[in-house]
């Protein structure tokens, strides 16, 4: 490097005078924030899941049950793995795998909601909810998704220099998945519409909530 | 003209050593002129150690980094305090996060992502250009540096204008993948990483403007002739 092209030693004692003066935490310690602000969250959203009746299958037959909570916890399985750090990147993954996944999360949602009333339709067709219904579940999987989400923005604050929104998104709709898998263990209604209107528009909430945070929470910060 | 340009080395002056790094790698001899490490595997090493908790690691951190990201951001800004304003930026922000570094990540492409970022930041506030205009004074220190007849570096000036032209003219997208691998130095992947994008696209894009300085310097090898 030719002396032009070089910074001056000057920015060197700066940039390390300031290292010194403002000390960061390490991995051990970052790990460690990270495991108790995600075990809080975890904990909180699984209180509240057993305080409000906890697993209640209603007419629901155990495979529908089993089947709807399998498909919602490997989407959210799939969306925590897609959403985090990749192998060897400290940038995640691509803008096309992370939009895709997102995208297909929310479909396989809508699909659950649908083929489960479509496989039982006697049970889906008997089941009468009302629109309060659908608010007060609605309701519930927001407060259980947005509890990990807030665990997972306090941990990752001004750490995406390349798409906070669209990382917020990713965050928003793993969160909002795993909220289904538990709504899908604790809400006995088996209507296509209820699955639509309680458990996919409160995740498309929360990924939409977590796009706008995201940007404003996730994004460098000088 | 070719042999002017080669001959022009690591000269520090933005637009001739603009040129010289696109010529090379208009030309395909080059791997980029970006000084600095190689060994990027060590560099990810003393990371590590960082994160670890070695805090005399990040001197080494410094010194692999900070000569690659001033000179990236030297040819972004052609202002050497806001390049450096903007590497001490950088270099903050992986100091505050190395509790977050995974064992076996790149930190090359998230420098750079970062650098990058800031970058933008910069410019958005200050309202500028991206890319700004080669600075006279330093054209002429390269003249003075440079032992060559005043016909070859009236050509290698022409170049190097008609050259920053078309580059300023390419697409962002397609600007950018040009300069992380020919001129930085960056393997498709990395800079694949640093854009948020495919292997695929980079390629593409990298080609893309590629050939779009080929033809120009086509042209000028013609209105030569």
């Amino acid at each position: 490097v030719s002396p032009s092209r070089a910074p001056s030693a000057d920015l060197r004692a700066r940039v390390l005078a300031e290292t010194r003066r403002e000390p960061s935490p390490t991995r051990d310690k970052h790990r460690r924030k990270v495991f108790l602000a995600l075990s809080a969250a975890a904990v909180a959203a699984l209180g509240l899941f057993f305080a409000l009746g906890g697993l209640r299958p209603g007419p629901r037959p155990p495979e529908l049950v089993a089947a709807t909570t399998g498909f919602a916890l490997l989407v959210a399985l799939v969306l925590t793995r897609l959403s985090g750090p990749s192998p060897r990147s400290m940038l995640g993954r691509p803008r096309a795998v992370v939009v895709a996944a997102v995208a297909g999360a929310l479909l396989a949602l809508v699909l659950v909601a649908l083929a489960g009333a479509a496989v039982w339709p006697d049970i889906a067709r008997a089941d009468a909810v009302g629109r309060s219904v659908h608010v007060a579940c609605g309701a519930l999987l927001l407060v259980q998704g947005i509890l990990p989400l807030v665990a997972l923005f306090v941990t990752s604050r001004a750490a995406d220099p390349r798409s906070p929104a669209l990382t917020g998104a990713a965050l928003g709709m793993a969160a909002g998945a795993w909220a289904a898998t538990m709504a899908y263990l604790r809400c006995p209604h088996a209507a296509a519409t209820h699955g639509l209107a309680a458990h996919v528009a409160p995740t498309l909430l929360l990924v939409a909530l977590g796009a706008v945070v995201g940007y404003r929470l996730l994004r460098l910060r000088r | 003209m070719l042999a002017i340009l080669s001959s022009v080395g690591d000269v520090p002056v933005s637009g001739v050593w603009l040129v010289r790094g696109t010529t090379a790698a208009v030309t395909g001899d080059g791997q980029g002129s970006g000084g600095g490490i190689r060994d990027t595997a060590s560099l990810d090493a003393a990371m590590d150690r960082y994160a670890r908790g070695d805090d005399a690691a990040f001197e080494e951190i410094y010194d692999a980094l900070a000569p690659r990201l001033f000179g990236f951001l030297l040819r972004h800004t052609r202002d050497r305090a806001r390049a450096e304003d903007v590497v001490q930026q950088t270099l903050l922000q992986i100091h505050r996060a190395r509790g977050r570094f995974e064992p076996g990540a790149r930190v090359l492409p998230w420098a750079f992502a970062i650098a990058r970022r800031l970058l933008i930041d910069q410019h958005r506030r200050s309202g500028r250009e991206v890319l700004a205009r080669t600075d006279d004074d330093e054209a002429a220190d390269l003249l003075l540096a440079l032992d060559a007849g005043a016909d070859e570096l009236a050509i290698a000036k022409q170049l190097a204008a008609r050259l920053e032209a078309e580059i300023v003219r390419l697409p962002e997208n397609q600007r950018v993948a040009f300069e992380l691998i020919k001129q930085e130095g960056l393997s498709v992947a990395e800079a694949a990483e640093i854009l948020g994008t495919t292997v695929t696209a980079v390629k593409l894009r990298a080609h893309r403007a590629y050939e779009a300085l080929r033809s120009v310097l086509a042209d000028l090898k013609r209105e030569e002739a």
